[in-house]
């Protein structure tokens, strides 16, 4: 969360990814910041042990979230 | 006068009123001021007292957050000491351990907020010890004793407190450690065949000092059963080598031994860089067995251990200057170095019992050893 606040405040676009059970830590770093309403995409847990298929899956399933996180319009 | 009958507060007795403490306690617990325990409610007064105790000004920053904007200042961390249950004349320990933990660096790096769930570990040395009651004999992981019980917990407090690092909000922890509530322990000098931890790190005989390591868990080894020391220290390292420490590439630990397995070295002359020596040598895994826990390669970014098939995988160091790890028997260094072992000695005399206290990340380096102001 840090690091993609950072990134945006520096002028970069930026997406965290988080899993679900990190919410509530996510906000809270989030409102350390200073930014309480920073956008992020949650996504299920587990990421650490999934298959490098399961990875570029969870990707696909993603990436319109982060687009228009993003902006970006298909 | 309370329900049990018994005068308190007015009777000019000097003892207070349990309401009223009650109340008090209530009070911090309704701001989120504790860590699950009563806290000591602290007043200008007592604040004053805990500050009267060093040179430096209550706006002074003992320890700063940025990626949390936030810091701790000499009176957030004297005012968590006071809640902590501390007496004044402890503060400068909990000062000194606030600068070893700042030395060590794991602090800045977020550790505290880790799903790994690490604890602080402080060692003290020194005549301090003395002055201000820490125990370094007997049940000196345990309760009973006030410094070490309130040394360690003021850390916690202030980190609740001052920065915000609260279960399941910052601090994300997945179980934690009974360690968090605190731990602090004195080294038992006085039943040591050795010089103290300071004095290998140059550090004068007499010099009060602390020490803070970040660990992740305190581990018994039971070892009632043998004379020979390279049998026991074998022991030692096959609970330093266990697998499910072996989150990075390699490990580290602090030996600490109970005045019966020192002596039982000592005597048959065994000196602490010997210990090292041997421990680095037999804390290992046959390259099979680690692949059998799928902790056989390392993640090229990370360094973590992975299984061999992972993406990321690629060889640990030992594959890369020892070809002969690399096969099922092959054996797999888990401390980098002799260096990544340090050796204390605290607890009774009385029993084969010690414990290896699982030290956070790899090391090597030094120790951060404090000097407590006033000696």
């Amino acid at each position: 969360m840090a690091d993609g606040i950072l990134l945006e405040r520096g002028g970069i676009p930026a997406v965290s990814i988080c899993t679900e059970p990190f919410k509530i830590p996510a906000d809270a770093m989030a409102r350390a910041y200073g930014f309480p309403g920073f956008q992020y995409l949650l996504t299920p847990h587990p990421v650490a042990s999934l298959t490098l298929v399961e990875v570029r899956e969870r990707v696909v399933q993603m990436t319109p979230r982060i687009l228009e996180i993003l902006g970006v319009e298909e | 006068m309370t329900t049990t009958g018994v005068p308190v507060g007015s009777d000019g007795g000097g003892v207070p009123d349990p309401a009223a403490v009650q109340d008090a306690i209530e009070y911090c617990y309704e701001r989120g001021w504790t860590d699950g325990l009563p806290v000591v409610p602290c007043d200008q007064a007592l604040l004053d007292r805990f500050l009267a105790q060093t040179d430096r000004g209550p706006d002074d920053v003992v320890f700063a957050m940025p990626h949390l904007n936030r810091h701790c200042t000499v009176r957030l961390a004297a005012l968590n000491a006071a809640m902590a249950g501390c007496r004044p004349e402890y503060f400068p320990v909990v000062l000194a351990a606030w600068d070893s933990l700042a030395a060590e660096g794991y602090l800045a790096k977020g550790i505290w907020q880790s799903t790994t769930g690490t604890a602080p570990m402080l060692v003290v040395n020194g005549p301090v010890r003395e002055r201000i009651g820490l125990n370094s004999r007997g049940n000196v992981f345990g309760p009973g004793f006030r410094a070490n019980a309130t040394i360690g917990r003021a850390l916690r407090l202030t980190a609740l407190n001052a920065f915000g690092l609260r279960p399941r909000e910052l601090d994300q922890a997945t179980q934690g450690t009974p360690a968090k509530y605190t731990l602090c322990v004195a080294e038992n000098e006085e039943e040591s065949p050795w010089a103290p931890l300071p004095a290998e790190y140059g550090f004068a005989a007499g010099e009060s000092t602390v020490t803070a390591m970040t660990i992740r868990s305190v581990v018994h080894v039971e070892a009632r059963h043998t004379g020979v020391p390279e049998q026991l220290l074998r022991d030692f390292a096959d609970t330093v080598a266990r697998t499910g420490a072996l989150l990075h590439e390699t490990i580290s630990a602090c030996l600490v031994l109970s005045p019966e397995h020192a002596h039982l070295l000592a005597g048959a002359g065994w000196d602490k860089p010997r210990i090292r020596e041997f421990v680095h040598g037999a804390a290992v895994r046959s390259r099979a067995g680690l692949d059998r826990v799928g902790k056989g390669s390392v993640s090229r970014k990370s360094r973590w251990r992975v299984p061999a098939d992972h993406p990321d995988a690629v060889p640990d160091r030992e594959a890369e200057i020892d070809p002969d790890s690399t096969v099922g028997d092959g054996r797999v260094h888990v401390l980098r170095s002799p260096e990544t072992v340090l050796v204390v000695v605290a607890g009774a005399s009385n029993s084969g019992v010690s414990a290896v206290v699982e030290t956070f990340g790899p090391r090597g380096d030094s120790p951060c050893v404090v000097p407590v102001p006033g000696g």
